[in-house]
């Protein structure tokens, strides 16, 4: 009953959030939307943690397997990422190398900055 | 009779669970990123359907089933971000403002990577949310006009580099505060990279799984955004 209530739950917030992505200009996916809704809701008690987490919790325990059809889907692809894979390869690890420094750097210099002035 | 079967969605479904479960049995016993159950899931599957002569479309008559639930997950991802909650608000203003930014260079500098090496638009555009987790980062693709399986892809690899060399980049790198290191880890690797950062200290973790569910909200609100003024500038 609590499984079943927790996964109706989910599915409101998502469908609200496709909703209000349908229904305004906002370019941010329904989903995404759906789960700022939920995050909000839990932050003012709307909805009550114990209530939702059971559910939550078994939903994202294997959120790997959601996205394997996807993935799979990169064989369509097989062209296309043969005439593109030097610049595939750079941007994907190169471009990480990058945005690691990039925002370890950054943070370490925002947490001198923010915190050590005695927050 | 056999051709009628692989038509099924019980093929697709039947084969993507057994694939994710001898995975998941596979990386239990060797807990290395190399052995993901995604690379595991990805690597059999695919040379299944080459081995057999299968197209995707046959295979994913049941794996569009399996992909329905990437959305009501995405919605769950709310949950784990309100268990930290007392982390984000000892540290509001730091955190809000390490993901907004972090979003903002990691959009511009795959923007710019692109450009330089003149990357087929299709490619370029599906590969801007490759540091947010998958199912948001699915949604943003379908958003900005982007194809969800290279974005998987990209952002596939971009975490399994997180999961297997982002500890060895802090030391590389010289990053001592847990603080930077944690929200890096989930900014730029999203949950392999968390996994990954668990394991080498606990407030990293928690920081590393904060950083996930933000990156990703932020990256959805500004990529359509960065696209939209560079779309004025730019063909892109």
């Amino acid at each position: 009953m609590r499984m079943v209530k927790g996964i109706t739950l989910i599915f409101v917030f998502l469908f609200l959030g496709e909703f209000i992505a349908e229904v305004t200009p906002l370019p941010i996916p329904g989903n995404i939307i759906g789960m700022i809704l939920l995050f909000i809701s839990l932050v003012f008690n709307f909805i009550k943690l114990e209530e939702i987490a059971p559910a939550g919790d078994l939903l994202l325990e294997h959120l790997i397997l959601y996205f394997i059809p996807v993935s799979i889907g990169i064989i369509s692809y097989k062209e296309l990422l043969r005439d593109e894979f030097v610049s595939f390869s750079v941007i994907v690890v190169g471009g990480f190398l990058i945005l690691y420094f990039l925002i370890s750097k950054m943070i370490d210099l925002l947490v001198c900055n923010l915190e050590k002035k005695g927050s | 009779m056999l051709n009628e079967l692989i038509q099924e969605p019980i093929f697709g479904i039947t084969l993507t669970l057994l694939v994710y479960f001898l995975g998941l049995f596979l990386y239990k016993k060797e807990k290395k990123a190399i052995f993901h159950p995604i690379l595991m899931a990805l690597f059999i599957i695919i040379s299944f359907l080459t081995l057999f002569d299968i197209d995707y479309e046959s295979y994913n008559n049941g794996g569009q089933y399996i992909s329905i639930l990437l959305g009501p997950a995405t919605v769950a991802l709310a949950i784990p971000m309100y268990r930290k909650i007392t982390l984000l608000k000892k540290y509001t203003l730091l955190i809000l403002l390490s993901t907004f930014l972090s979003s903002l260079i990691a959009i511009l500098l795959t923007i710019g990577l692109g450009m330089v090496f003149n990357t087929n638009l299709l490619l370029l555009i599906s590969m801007i949310p490759k540091s947010v987790t998958t199912p948001i980062a699915v949604g943003i693709s379908e958003q900005i006009g982007g194809e969800i399986a290279l974005t998987a892809g990209a952002v596939i690899i971009t975490g399994l580099l997180g999961g297997m060399f982002g500890p060895e980049l802090n030391r590389l790198f010289r990053i001592k505060s847990t603080l930077a290191r944690g929200l890096t880890m989930g900014i730029t690797a999203h949950g392999i990279g968390t996994a990954r950062a668990l394991t080498e200290d606990e407030q990293e973790g928690a920081l590393s799984g904060l950083a996930i569910g933000l990156m990703g909200i932020f990256t959805a609100i500004n990529a359509p955004i960065v696209l939209y003024f560079l779309r004025l500038i730019w063909p892109l």
